[in-house]
């Protein structure tokens, strides 16, 4: 018994300082925790919002160029609207930005008929300038489209620029 | 009896204890040791999404620039050849959309450097090219053809450091 208590008593002094570095140890450490979390979610929310932003910015571009190089006059030009006629006049394609802020896109005989957005949800074309060049031998579309992502609280614009001719317009 | 086992619990229960105490400190630094490890991989991780992320999305509003560059040399030609044979060999010229005309929005070349969105350089170069007695295209030799021109678009962008270049090389043609 008296080992016993000899054993406990010498312990129990050791527990205390123990404890105490136990408690400024952990404190620490999850301070360091919550700060490094908190930077590792912050950075895959930047990265979502590039790639969201950068697959629709594809998306869109690709979408515009391949109908821009593919028609041979231009029916309607205007700010956030492009109207082309394809193959022989028999084919029109129209982009316009919807209330929603997304791109869509519409392809018909008669009247062109909504075929589906370009743009991924949770972006916004802010921006989309269409600009016609007459070379006098053929005909060019300039496009300036921003796109804006938002993801928890994270907003991030960007500007995707690019020319097309219309190959039929030779 | 019964005391005999309240005694022997109460001498287990203590060793357990104290035992445990004893370790903790060790215990923390391992902890310690594990957490920041895992924690440090998972920060290079994100940290490399993310630099991939950007290149991506700058990669592909390069592409685009440099396509852009293309159609406008294109556009230049259509416009009039002179506005091709008049510029030099093996000089880096840059491109401006020039408003100035209400009616007739066009691309220029300038010498006057340019940098878009402050991040891309757009340049281009044009070189002569010599074809021999079939018309066919050669390195060496030949004759010059002065309707035709080789031209090289380069698009180069800086990131963290580092600059990626894209370029995109065309013949065009005089098509009076």
């Amino acid at each position: 018994m008296n080992i016993i208590s000899k054993k406990y008593n010498k312990n129990k002094a050791f527990t205390l300082i123990e404890m105490i570095i136990y408690i400024s140890l952990m404190t620490i450490i999850s301070l360091i925790m919550v700060e490094a979390l908190m930077i590792v979610l912050r950075s895959n929310k930047t990265s979502f919002t590039e790639i969201n932003i950068r697959n629709s910015g594809y998306g869109a571009m690709e979408g515009m160029l391949r109908e821009i190089y593919s028609s041979e006059s231009i029916d309607e030009i205007s700010n956030g609207v492009l109207q082309m006629k394809q193959n022989s006049d028999t084919n029109i394609v129209r982009f316009a930005t919807s209330s929603a802020s997304a791109l869509n896109f519409y392809e018909g005989a008669g009247t062109p008929i909504l075929v589906g957005p370009l743009t991924s949800k949770g972006i916004l074309v802010k921006n989309l300038i269409f600009t016609k060049i007459d070379t006098g031998k053929s005909l060019a579309i300039r496009i300036q489209m921003e796109l804006e992502a938002e993801v928890n609280g994270i907003t991030k614009n960007e500007w995707f620029y690019s020319t097309g001719i219309l190959r039929g317009s030779y | 009896m019964s005391k005999k086992i309240n005694n022997f619990k109460f001498l287990y229960g203590m060793t357990s204890v104290n035992y445990k105490k004893g370790s903790a400190l060790v215990e923390i630094l391992v902890a310690v040791f594990i957490f920041s490890a895992i924690l440090g991989s998972l920060i290079t991780a994100s940290s490399m999404y993310l630099r991939g992320a950007g290149d991506s999305l700058r990669s592909a509003k390069g592409a685009y620039l440099a396509q852009e560059g293309v159609e406008a040399i294109k556009i230049m030609r259509d416009t009039g050849w002179s506005n091709i044979s008049t510029l030099n060999n093996n000089t880096d010229y840059y491109l401006y959309f020039d408003t100035s005309s209400s009616t007739n929005n066009t691309w220029k070349a300038t010498s006057t450097i340019s940098t878009i969105d402050s991040i891309f350089d757009r340049t281009f170069k044009l070189y002569s090219v010599n074809r021999d007695s079939n018309g066919r295209v050669v390195l060496n030799g030949g004759t010059l053809d002065s309707n035709t021109r080789e031209v090289n678009v380069s698009v180069s962008w800086r990131l963290k450091g580092a600059t990626t270049t894209k370029v995109l090389s065309i013949y065009i043609t005089n098509m009076q």
